[in-house]
Protein backbone atom coordinates (compact mmCIF):
# COMPACT_ATOMS: atom_id res chain seq x y z
CA UNK A 1 0.00 0.00 0.00
CA UNK A 2 1.43 3.38 -0.98
CA UNK A 3 0.26 6.87 -0.04
CA UNK A 4 -0.66 9.44 -2.68
CA UNK A 5 -1.90 13.02 -2.31
CA UNK A 6 -5.47 12.77 -3.61
CA UNK A 7 -8.72 14.69 -3.46
CA UNK A 8 -12.00 12.88 -2.79
CA UNK A 9 -12.77 12.89 -6.51
CA UNK A 10 -9.35 11.44 -7.40
CA UNK A 11 -9.79 8.79 -4.72
CA UNK A 12 -13.18 7.79 -6.13
CA UNK A 13 -11.73 7.49 -9.65
CA UNK A 14 -8.84 5.31 -8.37
CA UNK A 15 -11.28 3.07 -6.49
CA UNK A 16 -13.50 2.70 -9.56
CA UNK A 17 -10.42 1.82 -11.62
CA UNK A 18 -9.51 -0.94 -9.14
CA UNK A 19 -13.08 -2.28 -8.87
CA UNK A 20 -13.36 -3.92 -12.31
CA UNK A 21 -16.30 -1.74 -13.29
CA UNK A 22 -17.90 -2.77 -16.58
CA UNK A 23 -19.87 0.36 -17.39
CA UNK A 24 -19.70 4.03 -16.42
CA UNK A 25 -22.47 6.29 -17.68
CA UNK A 26 -22.27 9.87 -16.53
CA UNK A 27 -22.89 13.51 -17.26
CA UNK A 28 -20.55 16.24 -15.98
CA UNK A 29 -21.47 18.69 -13.21
CA UNK A 30 -19.32 20.71 -10.81
CA UNK A 31 -17.88 19.62 -8.36
CA UNK A 32 -18.16 16.02 -9.54
CA UNK A 33 -16.71 16.42 -13.03
CA UNK A 34 -13.12 15.56 -12.18
CA UNK A 35 -14.24 12.03 -11.17
CA UNK A 36 -15.51 11.15 -14.61
CA UNK A 37 -12.72 13.11 -16.34
CA UNK A 38 -10.17 10.98 -14.52
CA UNK A 39 -12.09 7.77 -15.30
CA UNK A 40 -12.32 8.81 -18.97
CA UNK A 41 -8.55 9.36 -19.05
CA UNK A 42 -7.90 5.97 -17.38
CA UNK A 43 -10.02 4.36 -20.12
CA UNK A 44 -8.28 6.37 -22.86
CA UNK A 45 -4.86 5.31 -21.52
CA UNK A 46 -5.90 1.68 -21.51
CA UNK A 47 -5.61 1.49 -17.69
CA UNK A 48 -9.30 0.54 -17.40
CA UNK A 49 -11.31 -1.88 -19.50
CA UNK A 50 -14.63 -0.16 -19.04
CA UNK A 51 -17.37 1.02 -21.38
CA UNK A 52 -17.96 4.76 -20.88
CA UNK A 53 -21.43 5.82 -22.01
CA UNK A 54 -21.74 9.53 -22.71
CA UNK A 55 -25.27 10.75 -22.18
CA UNK A 56 -27.16 14.01 -22.60
CA UNK A 57 -28.48 14.27 -19.03
CA UNK A 58 -28.35 12.76 -15.55
CA UNK A 59 -31.78 11.21 -16.08
CA UNK A 60 -30.30 9.29 -19.01
CA UNK A 61 -27.09 8.53 -17.07
CA UNK A 62 -29.11 6.62 -14.49
CA UNK A 63 -31.34 5.03 -17.15
CA UNK A 64 -28.22 3.69 -18.92
CA UNK A 65 -26.82 2.52 -15.58
CA UNK A 66 -30.07 0.64 -14.92
CA UNK A 67 -29.89 -1.14 -18.28
CA UNK A 68 -26.25 -2.08 -17.85
CA UNK A 69 -26.78 -3.27 -14.28
CA UNK A 70 -29.91 -5.29 -15.12
CA UNK A 71 -27.90 -7.29 -17.66
CA UNK A 72 -25.18 -8.12 -15.13
CA UNK A 73 -22.62 -5.32 -15.34
CA UNK A 74 -20.88 -3.69 -12.41
CA UNK A 75 -21.90 -0.09 -12.94
CA UNK A 76 -20.75 3.27 -11.61
CA UNK A 77 -21.94 6.82 -12.09
CA UNK A 78 -21.37 10.16 -10.38
CA UNK A 79 -23.34 13.36 -10.06
CA UNK A 80 -24.11 16.33 -7.85
CA UNK A 81 -26.91 18.61 -6.74
CA UNK A 82 -29.08 19.68 -9.70
CA UNK A 83 -27.94 16.58 -11.58
CA UNK A 84 -28.97 14.31 -8.73
CA UNK A 85 -32.33 16.05 -8.51
CA UNK A 86 -32.84 15.57 -12.24
CA UNK A 87 -32.21 11.83 -11.65
CA UNK A 88 -34.77 11.60 -8.87
CA UNK A 89 -37.45 9.53 -10.59
CA UNK A 90 -34.93 7.03 -11.98
CA UNK A 91 -33.32 6.59 -8.54
CA UNK A 92 -36.56 4.93 -7.40
CA UNK A 93 -36.49 2.65 -10.44
CA UNK A 94 -32.90 1.55 -9.76
CA UNK A 95 -33.65 0.71 -6.12
CA UNK A 96 -37.02 -0.87 -6.89
CA UNK A 97 -35.39 -3.16 -9.45
CA UNK A 98 -32.74 -4.28 -6.85
CA UNK A 99 -29.87 -3.10 -9.01
CA UNK A 100 -26.44 -2.83 -7.34
CA UNK A 101 -25.42 0.46 -8.98
CA UNK A 102 -22.84 2.55 -7.13
CA UNK A 103 -22.94 6.32 -7.44
CA UNK A 104 -20.74 9.06 -6.02
CA UNK A 105 -22.51 12.30 -5.19
CA UNK A 106 -20.62 15.53 -4.62
CA UNK A 107 -22.78 17.31 -2.08
CA UNK A 108 -23.51 20.76 -3.47
CA UNK A 109 -26.11 23.34 -2.49
CA UNK A 110 -29.32 23.42 -4.47
CA UNK A 111 -30.36 26.49 -6.50
CA UNK A 112 -31.69 29.13 -6.34
CA UNK A 113 -29.57 31.07 -5.70
CA UNK A 114 -27.05 29.24 -7.87
CA UNK A 115 -24.22 27.73 -5.83
CA UNK A 116 -21.47 25.19 -6.44
CA UNK A 117 -20.39 24.81 -2.79
CA UNK A 118 -20.92 22.22 -0.10
CA UNK A 119 -24.32 21.31 1.32
CA UNK A 120 -26.04 17.97 1.82
CA UNK A 121 -29.63 18.91 1.06
CA UNK A 122 -29.28 17.43 -2.45
CA UNK A 123 -28.65 13.83 -1.37
CA UNK A 124 -30.69 14.02 1.84
CA UNK A 125 -33.70 14.96 -0.27
CA UNK A 126 -33.19 11.56 -1.99
CA UNK A 127 -33.59 9.88 1.41
CA UNK A 128 -36.71 7.95 0.45
CA UNK A 129 -35.58 6.67 -2.96
CA UNK A 130 -34.45 3.35 -1.47
CA UNK A 131 -30.71 3.94 -1.96
CA UNK A 132 -28.18 3.04 0.71
CA UNK A 133 -26.36 6.27 1.60
CA UNK A 134 -22.85 6.76 2.95
CA UNK A 135 -21.27 10.11 3.85
CA UNK A 136 -17.47 10.30 3.60
CA UNK A 137 -15.52 12.90 5.58
CA UNK A 138 -12.18 12.74 3.79
CA UNK A 139 -10.41 11.34 0.75
CA UNK A 140 -9.44 8.08 2.45
CA UNK A 141 -13.05 7.38 3.35
CA UNK A 142 -14.31 8.07 -0.17
CA UNK A 143 -11.72 5.63 -1.49
CA UNK A 144 -12.46 2.87 1.02
CA UNK A 145 -16.24 3.30 0.99
CA UNK A 146 -16.29 2.85 -2.80
CA UNK A 147 -14.91 -0.69 -2.49
CA UNK A 148 -17.26 -1.47 0.36
CA UNK A 149 -20.16 -0.02 -1.64
CA UNK A 150 -19.67 -2.27 -4.66
CA UNK A 151 -19.58 -5.33 -2.42
CA UNK A 152 -22.49 -4.17 -0.26
CA UNK A 153 -24.64 -3.24 -3.27
CA UNK A 154 -24.12 -6.66 -4.81
CA UNK A 155 -24.57 -8.52 -1.52
CA UNK A 156 -27.83 -6.75 -0.62
CA UNK A 157 -28.97 -6.20 -4.24
CA UNK A 158 -29.55 -2.53 -3.66
CA UNK A 159 -27.94 0.61 -5.10
CA UNK A 160 -25.51 2.64 -2.98
CA UNK A 161 -24.74 6.36 -3.00
CA UNK A 162 -21.43 7.60 -1.57
CA UNK A 163 -21.75 11.28 -0.70
CA UNK A 164 -18.94 13.76 -0.04
CA UNK A 165 -19.05 17.50 0.54
CA UNK A 166 -18.26 19.51 -2.57
CA UNK A 167 -14.73 20.98 -2.58
CA UNK A 168 -14.25 20.35 1.16
CA UNK A 169 -13.87 16.65 0.35
CA UNK A 170 -14.03 16.36 -3.45
CA UNK A 171 -11.19 18.80 -4.18
CA UNK A 172 -9.25 18.89 -0.92
CA UNK A 173 -6.13 16.82 -1.52
CA UNK A 174 -4.42 14.89 1.25
CA UNK A 175 -2.46 11.66 1.69
CA UNK A 176 -4.50 8.54 0.89
CA UNK A 177 -3.33 4.96 1.32
CA UNK A 178 -3.93 3.33 -2.06
CA UNK A 179 -4.13 -0.46 -2.47
CA UNK A 180 -2.01 -2.57 -4.73
CA UNK A 181 -3.12 -6.09 -5.60
CA UNK A 182 -4.11 -6.86 -1.99
CA UNK A 183 -7.63 -5.46 -2.63
CA UNK A 184 -8.21 -8.07 -5.38
CA UNK A 185 -9.47 -10.84 -3.08
CA UNK A 186 -12.07 -8.44 -1.65
CA UNK A 187 -13.22 -6.58 -4.76
CA UNK A 188 -13.16 -9.42 -7.28
CA UNK A 189 -15.98 -11.28 -5.49
CA UNK A 190 -19.22 -11.06 -7.44
CA UNK A 191 -22.56 -12.31 -6.18
CA UNK A 192 -25.06 -14.08 -8.41
CA UNK A 193 -28.32 -12.25 -8.94
CA UNK A 194 -31.29 -12.47 -11.31
CA UNK A 195 -30.42 -10.84 -14.65
CA UNK A 196 -32.27 -9.80 -17.76
CA UNK A 197 -31.76 -12.44 -20.39
CA UNK A 198 -32.94 -12.11 -23.98
CA UNK A 199 -33.33 -15.91 -24.17
CA UNK A 200 -35.76 -15.88 -21.26
CA UNK A 201 -37.61 -12.55 -21.47
CA UNK A 202 -39.10 -11.14 -18.25
CA UNK A 203 -40.70 -7.82 -17.38
CA UNK A 204 -39.50 -5.64 -14.49
CA UNK A 205 -41.72 -3.04 -12.91
CA UNK A 206 -45.01 -4.07 -14.49
CA UNK A 207 -48.31 -2.83 -13.06
CA UNK A 208 -49.03 -4.18 -9.57
CA UNK A 209 -52.49 -3.97 -8.06
CA UNK A 210 -52.69 -2.82 -4.42
CA UNK A 211 -52.47 -6.26 -2.80
CA UNK A 212 -49.38 -7.05 -4.92
CA UNK A 213 -47.69 -3.67 -4.68
CA UNK A 214 -47.43 -3.47 -0.91
CA UNK A 215 -45.61 -6.80 -0.37
CA UNK A 216 -43.06 -5.82 -3.02
CA UNK A 217 -42.32 -2.54 -1.28
CA UNK A 218 -42.12 -4.13 2.18
CA UNK A 219 -39.73 -6.69 0.74
CA UNK A 220 -37.62 -3.79 -0.60
CA UNK A 221 -37.68 -2.13 2.83
CA UNK A 222 -36.43 -5.36 4.46
CA UNK A 223 -33.76 -5.72 1.80
CA UNK A 224 -32.21 -2.28 2.33
CA UNK A 225 -32.58 -2.65 6.10
CA UNK A 226 -30.43 -5.79 5.97
CA UNK A 227 -27.54 -3.61 4.75
CA UNK A 228 -26.66 -2.65 8.35
CA UNK A 229 -25.71 -6.21 9.28
CA UNK A 230 -24.18 -7.02 5.89
CA UNK A 231 -22.03 -3.89 6.05
CA UNK A 232 -20.51 -5.09 9.32
CA UNK A 233 -19.63 -8.46 7.77
CA UNK A 234 -18.00 -6.86 4.73
CA UNK A 235 -16.29 -4.31 6.96
CA UNK A 236 -14.64 -7.15 8.91
CA UNK A 237 -13.22 -8.54 5.67
CA UNK A 238 -12.12 -5.09 4.51
CA UNK A 239 -10.42 -4.41 7.83
CA UNK A 240 -8.32 -7.57 7.52
CA UNK A 241 -6.90 -6.25 4.24
CA UNK A 242 -6.65 -2.54 5.00
CA UNK A 243 -6.38 -2.30 8.81
CA UNK A 244 -9.04 0.40 8.53
CA UNK A 245 -12.40 -0.10 10.21
CA UNK A 246 -15.74 1.22 8.97
CA UNK A 247 -18.99 1.08 10.90
CA UNK A 248 -22.40 2.73 10.38
CA UNK A 249 -21.32 5.33 12.94
CA UNK A 250 -17.89 6.45 14.11
CA UNK A 251 -17.12 7.86 17.54
CA UNK A 252 -14.22 9.87 18.94
CA UNK A 253 -13.51 11.32 22.38
CA UNK A 254 -14.67 10.55 25.91
CA UNK A 255 -16.58 7.26 26.19
CA UNK A 256 -18.99 8.60 28.85
CA UNK A 257 -19.51 12.07 27.48
CA UNK A 258 -21.83 14.74 28.87
CA UNK A 259 -22.06 16.50 25.53
CA UNK A 260 -22.18 14.71 22.19
CA UNK A 261 -21.50 16.49 18.92
CA UNK A 262 -23.14 14.78 15.94
CA UNK A 263 -21.83 15.56 12.46
CA UNK A 264 -21.82 14.03 9.01
CA UNK A 265 -19.41 14.63 6.13
CA UNK A 266 -16.65 17.24 6.25
CA UNK A 267 -17.95 18.85 9.46
CA UNK A 268 -17.03 15.64 11.25
CA UNK A 269 -13.33 16.22 10.47
CA UNK A 270 -13.31 19.67 12.07
CA UNK A 271 -15.43 18.31 14.93
CA UNK A 272 -12.45 16.21 16.11
CA UNK A 273 -10.67 19.49 16.91
CA UNK A 274 -13.73 20.76 18.81
CA UNK A 275 -13.82 17.56 20.90
CA UNK A 276 -10.11 17.93 21.73
CA UNK A 277 -10.66 21.55 22.83
CA UNK A 278 -13.68 20.63 24.99
CA UNK A 279 -11.91 17.68 26.61
CA UNK A 280 -8.87 19.88 27.31
CA UNK A 281 -11.19 22.23 29.23
CA UNK A 282 -12.42 19.30 31.31
CA UNK A 283 -15.75 19.01 29.51
CA UNK A 284 -16.49 15.39 28.71
CA UNK A 285 -17.27 15.46 25.01
CA UNK A 286 -17.64 12.94 22.23
CA UNK A 287 -18.09 13.06 18.46
CA UNK A 288 -20.62 10.80 16.81
CA UNK A 289 -20.22 10.78 13.05
CA UNK A 290 -22.97 9.30 10.91
CA UNK A 291 -21.25 7.28 8.18
CA UNK A 292 -24.28 5.31 6.99
CA UNK A 293 -27.44 7.38 6.79
CA UNK A 294 -29.63 4.82 5.00
CA UNK A 295 -30.45 2.36 6.38
CA UNK A 296 -30.49 4.48 9.53
CA UNK A 297 -28.18 3.18 12.31
CA UNK A 298 -30.73 3.55 15.13
CA UNK A 299 -29.35 0.91 17.53
CA UNK A 300 -25.77 2.14 17.12
CA UNK A 301 -26.88 5.69 17.93
CA UNK A 302 -28.86 4.60 21.02
CA UNK A 303 -25.68 2.98 22.33
CA UNK A 304 -23.47 5.94 21.45
CA UNK A 305 -25.77 8.42 23.21
CA UNK A 306 -26.01 6.40 26.43
CA UNK A 307 -25.46 8.63 29.44
CA UNK A 308 -25.14 11.84 27.41
CA UNK A 309 -26.70 14.90 29.01
CA UNK A 310 -27.04 16.85 25.76
CA UNK A 311 -26.64 16.18 22.07
CA UNK A 312 -25.78 18.92 19.56
CA UNK A 313 -26.43 17.92 15.95
CA UNK A 314 -24.64 20.01 13.30
CA UNK A 315 -26.47 19.81 9.98
CA UNK A 316 -24.99 21.19 6.77
CA UNK A 317 -28.43 20.80 5.22
CA UNK A 318 -31.95 22.03 5.77
CA UNK A 319 -35.49 20.79 5.37
CA UNK A 320 -37.50 23.94 4.72
CA UNK A 321 -40.11 24.44 7.40
CA UNK A 322 -38.46 21.89 9.73
CA UNK A 323 -34.70 22.39 10.12
CA UNK A 324 -31.64 20.15 10.16
CA UNK A 325 -32.37 16.78 8.60
CA UNK A 326 -30.12 14.43 10.60
CA UNK A 327 -31.32 16.07 13.83
CA UNK A 328 -34.86 15.30 12.80
CA UNK A 329 -33.96 11.72 11.90
CA UNK A 330 -32.29 11.17 15.28
CA UNK A 331 -35.20 12.55 17.27
CA UNK A 332 -37.66 10.62 15.12
CA UNK A 333 -35.85 7.31 15.42
CA UNK A 334 -34.78 7.52 19.06
CA UNK A 335 -37.62 9.56 20.57
CA UNK A 336 -35.23 11.55 22.77
CA UNK A 337 -35.65 15.16 23.83
CA UNK A 338 -32.14 16.26 24.86
CA UNK A 339 -31.18 17.11 21.28
CA UNK A 340 -30.52 20.55 19.80
CA UNK A 341 -30.28 20.94 16.03
CA UNK A 342 -27.84 23.41 14.53
CA UNK A 343 -28.22 24.31 10.86
CA UNK A 344 -24.85 25.50 9.61
CA UNK A 345 -22.53 25.78 6.62
CA UNK A 346 -25.22 26.07 3.95
CA UNK A 347 -23.83 26.78 0.49
CA UNK A 348 -20.26 26.17 1.67
CA UNK A 349 -20.08 28.59 4.62
CA UNK A 350 -17.15 27.75 6.92
CA UNK A 351 -17.86 25.85 10.13
CA UNK A 352 -14.92 26.00 12.51
CA UNK A 353 -13.99 24.11 15.67
CA UNK A 354 -14.41 27.35 17.63
CA UNK A 355 -17.99 27.68 16.35
CA UNK A 356 -18.67 24.12 17.47
CA UNK A 357 -17.06 24.50 20.89
CA UNK A 358 -19.07 27.63 21.69
CA UNK A 359 -22.37 26.07 20.63
CA UNK A 360 -21.64 22.76 22.38
CA UNK A 361 -20.89 24.55 25.68
CA UNK A 362 -24.08 26.62 25.46
CA UNK A 363 -26.12 23.52 24.66
CA UNK A 364 -24.62 21.67 27.64
CA UNK A 365 -25.23 24.63 29.98
CA UNK A 366 -28.82 24.93 28.79
CA UNK A 367 -28.22 28.42 27.34
CA UNK A 368 -29.28 27.03 23.97
CA UNK A 369 -32.39 24.86 24.20
CA UNK A 370 -34.07 25.49 20.87
CA UNK A 371 -32.85 24.54 17.39
CA UNK A 372 -30.69 27.29 15.99
CA UNK A 373 -28.96 28.69 12.94
CA UNK A 374 -25.17 28.98 13.16
CA UNK A 375 -24.10 31.71 10.80
CA UNK A 376 -20.46 30.66 11.05
CA UNK A 377 -17.35 32.37 9.80
CA UNK A 378 -14.99 33.15 12.65
CA UNK B 1 0.92 23.77 11.54
CA UNK B 2 1.84 26.09 8.72
CA UNK B 3 -0.66 27.61 6.28
CA UNK B 4 0.47 28.90 2.89
CA UNK B 5 -1.67 30.95 0.50
CA UNK B 6 -1.00 31.04 -3.24
CA UNK B 7 -2.61 33.95 -5.03
CA UNK B 8 -2.65 34.79 -8.69
CA UNK B 9 -4.90 35.15 -11.67
CA UNK B 10 -6.54 32.40 -13.72
CA UNK B 11 -4.00 31.02 -16.21
CA UNK B 12 -0.88 31.64 -14.11
CA UNK B 13 -0.92 28.15 -12.63
CA UNK B 14 -2.03 28.89 -9.06
CA UNK B 15 -3.84 25.59 -8.51
CA UNK B 16 -0.95 23.62 -10.04
CA UNK B 17 1.51 25.48 -7.78
CA UNK B 18 -0.50 24.52 -4.70
CA UNK B 19 -0.65 20.89 -5.72
CA UNK B 20 3.08 20.80 -6.46
CA UNK B 21 3.88 22.43 -3.13
CA UNK B 22 1.67 19.97 -1.22
CA UNK B 23 3.42 17.08 -2.96
CA UNK B 24 6.88 18.53 -2.19
CA UNK B 25 6.13 18.71 1.55
CA UNK B 26 4.48 15.28 1.44
CA UNK B 27 7.64 13.82 -0.09
CA UNK B 28 9.58 15.47 2.72
CA UNK B 29 7.52 13.46 5.21
CA UNK B 30 4.88 15.99 6.27
CA UNK B 31 1.12 15.55 6.44
CA UNK B 32 -0.36 17.93 3.89
CA UNK B 33 -3.69 19.31 2.80
CA UNK B 34 -4.21 21.16 -0.47
CA UNK B 35 -7.37 23.24 -0.65
CA UNK B 36 -8.02 25.15 -3.86
CA UNK B 37 -10.59 27.90 -3.63
CA UNK B 38 -13.05 27.67 -6.51
CA UNK B 39 -15.31 30.35 -7.86
CA UNK B 40 -15.89 31.52 -11.39
CA UNK B 41 -13.00 29.95 -13.28
CA UNK B 42 -11.72 32.09 -16.11
CA UNK B 43 -8.46 33.56 -17.35
CA UNK B 44 -7.51 36.71 -15.55
CA UNK B 45 -9.84 36.44 -12.56
CA UNK B 46 -8.32 36.10 -9.08
CA UNK B 47 -7.42 32.50 -8.24
CA UNK B 48 -6.41 31.25 -4.80
CA UNK B 49 -5.10 27.98 -3.45
CA UNK B 50 -4.03 27.00 0.05
CA UNK B 51 -1.71 24.41 1.53
CA UNK B 52 -1.67 23.26 5.15
CA UNK B 53 1.40 21.43 6.47
CA UNK B 54 1.72 19.65 9.79
CA UNK B 55 3.43 16.77 11.55
CA UNK B 56 0.07 15.15 12.33
CA UNK B 57 -3.13 14.43 10.41
CA UNK B 58 -4.84 17.64 9.29
CA UNK B 59 -8.49 17.87 10.31
CA UNK B 60 -9.40 21.47 9.47
CA UNK B 61 -12.14 21.48 6.84
CA UNK B 62 -12.66 25.16 6.22
CA UNK B 63 -11.01 27.90 4.25
CA UNK B 64 -7.88 29.78 5.27
CA UNK B 65 -8.40 33.51 5.69
CA UNK B 66 -4.97 34.71 6.89
CA UNK B 67 -2.13 32.30 6.07
CA UNK B 68 1.32 32.29 7.71
CA UNK B 69 2.94 32.85 4.35
CA UNK B 70 1.76 33.97 0.94
CA UNK B 71 3.15 33.39 -2.53
CA UNK B 72 1.80 36.09 -4.81
CA UNK B 73 1.89 35.34 -8.52
CA UNK B 74 0.31 38.66 -9.44
CA UNK B 75 1.09 41.69 -7.24
CA UNK B 76 -2.03 43.62 -8.30
CA UNK B 77 -3.84 41.31 -5.86
CA UNK B 78 -1.65 42.30 -2.90
CA UNK B 79 -3.97 45.00 -1.44
CA UNK B 80 -6.73 42.37 -1.00
CA UNK B 81 -4.63 39.71 0.67
CA UNK B 82 -4.44 38.88 4.36
CA UNK B 83 -1.39 37.51 6.12
CA UNK B 84 -0.66 36.67 9.76
CA UNK B 85 1.52 39.05 11.70
CA UNK B 86 5.15 37.98 11.43
CA UNK B 87 4.37 36.31 8.13
CA UNK B 88 6.28 36.06 4.90
CA UNK B 89 5.16 37.39 1.51
CA UNK B 90 6.97 36.20 -1.60
CA UNK B 91 6.08 38.40 -4.54
CA UNK B 92 6.49 38.02 -8.28
CA UNK B 93 7.88 41.49 -8.93
CA UNK B 94 10.82 43.24 -10.60
CA UNK B 95 10.02 46.55 -8.98
CA UNK B 96 10.15 47.11 -5.22
CA UNK B 97 9.71 50.89 -5.22
CA UNK B 98 6.08 50.66 -4.08
CA UNK B 99 6.80 48.25 -1.23
CA UNK B 100 7.07 49.79 2.20
CA UNK B 101 9.29 47.98 4.66
CA UNK B 102 7.23 46.58 7.49
CA UNK B 103 8.00 45.27 10.98
CA UNK B 104 5.04 42.95 10.71
CA UNK B 105 5.72 41.21 7.40
CA UNK B 106 8.86 40.10 5.61
CA UNK B 107 8.77 40.76 1.87
CA UNK B 108 10.77 38.80 -0.68
CA UNK B 109 10.74 39.48 -4.41
CA UNK B 110 11.73 37.61 -7.53
CA UNK B 111 11.18 38.60 -11.17
CA UNK B 112 9.34 35.40 -12.07
CA UNK B 113 7.75 36.89 -15.22
CA UNK B 114 11.17 37.41 -16.78
CA UNK B 115 12.43 34.01 -15.64
CA UNK B 116 9.34 32.18 -16.95
CA UNK B 117 9.67 33.79 -20.38
CA UNK B 118 13.41 33.04 -20.49
CA UNK B 119 12.48 29.40 -19.86
CA UNK B 120 9.73 29.44 -22.52
CA UNK B 121 6.95 29.02 -19.95
CA UNK B 122 3.71 30.73 -20.95
CA UNK B 123 3.28 33.79 -23.15
CA UNK B 124 4.27 37.46 -22.60
CA UNK B 125 0.58 38.15 -21.81
CA UNK B 126 0.39 35.35 -19.21
CA UNK B 127 3.80 33.95 -18.22
CA UNK B 128 3.54 30.66 -16.32
CA UNK B 129 5.30 31.77 -13.17
CA UNK B 130 4.16 29.09 -10.73
CA UNK B 131 7.14 26.74 -10.90
CA UNK B 132 9.71 29.56 -10.75
CA UNK B 133 8.08 30.98 -7.62
CA UNK B 134 8.26 27.63 -5.82
CA UNK B 135 12.01 27.63 -6.51
CA UNK B 136 12.26 31.04 -4.85
CA UNK B 137 10.07 29.83 -1.99
CA UNK B 138 12.44 26.90 -1.43
CA UNK B 139 15.29 29.39 -0.93
CA UNK B 140 13.26 31.75 1.30
CA UNK B 141 11.93 29.04 3.62
CA UNK B 142 14.60 26.40 3.38
CA UNK B 143 12.34 23.77 4.98
CA UNK B 144 12.41 21.46 1.97
CA UNK B 145 15.26 20.53 -0.31
CA UNK B 146 15.57 21.72 -3.90
CA UNK B 147 16.18 18.11 -4.83
CA UNK B 148 12.69 17.15 -3.60
CA UNK B 149 11.23 19.98 -5.68
CA UNK B 150 13.04 18.62 -8.75
CA UNK B 151 11.73 15.10 -8.15
CA UNK B 152 8.13 16.30 -7.76
CA UNK B 153 8.38 18.42 -10.93
CA UNK B 154 9.68 15.41 -12.84
CA UNK B 155 6.85 13.21 -11.57
CA UNK B 156 4.03 15.69 -12.02
CA UNK B 157 4.99 17.80 -15.04
CA UNK B 158 6.45 15.23 -17.41
CA UNK B 159 8.26 16.20 -20.61
CA UNK B 160 8.59 19.92 -19.91
CA UNK B 161 9.76 19.42 -16.34
CA UNK B 162 13.33 20.44 -17.22
CA UNK B 163 12.20 23.95 -18.24
CA UNK B 164 10.32 24.33 -14.97
CA UNK B 165 13.32 23.09 -12.99
CA UNK B 166 15.50 25.61 -14.83
CA UNK B 167 13.02 28.38 -13.94
CA UNK B 168 12.98 27.25 -10.30
CA UNK B 169 16.81 27.28 -10.19
CA UNK B 170 16.97 30.81 -11.62
CA UNK B 171 14.38 32.01 -9.10
CA UNK B 172 16.21 30.23 -6.27
CA UNK B 173 19.39 32.14 -7.18
CA UNK B 174 17.81 35.56 -7.71
CA UNK B 175 15.16 35.89 -4.97
CA UNK B 176 15.96 38.65 -2.45
CA UNK B 177 14.56 40.20 0.69
CA UNK B 178 13.17 43.72 0.41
Amino acid sequence: MKRLVLGGNDAVAYAVKQSHVDVVSAYPITPQTSIIEKIASFIANGEMRTRFIKVESEHSAMAAAIGASATGGRVFTATSSQGLLYMHEVLHWAAGASLPIVMANANRAVAPPWSIWAEQTDSLSQRDTGWIQFYASNSQETYDLLFLSFRLAERVKNPVMVCMDGFLVTHTKEPVAVFGDEIEEFISVKETRPLLDVEKPEAIGALAFPQDYMPVKIEQHKRISSALAEFKTLSDQFERISSRRYDPIYTYGEENADIVIVAMGSNAETAHLAIDLLNKEGIKAKLVKIVMFRPFPKDELIKAFEGAKKIAVFDRNISMGKGGITKDEIVGALGINNVVGIVCGLGGVDVTENDMVKVAKDVLDGKIQEDMILWGGR
Amino acid sequence: MKEIGLHGRGGQGVVMAGELLANIYFKEGYEVQFMPSYGAERRGSPSNAYVRIDNKRILYRYSIKAPDEIIVLNVTLLPNLLLKEGGIALLNSADTSNLKKSDKVKFFVVDANRIALECKLGTPAIPLVNTALLGAYCKVRGDFSFDTLKKVYEEKIGKRAYLNIEAAEKAYESVREV
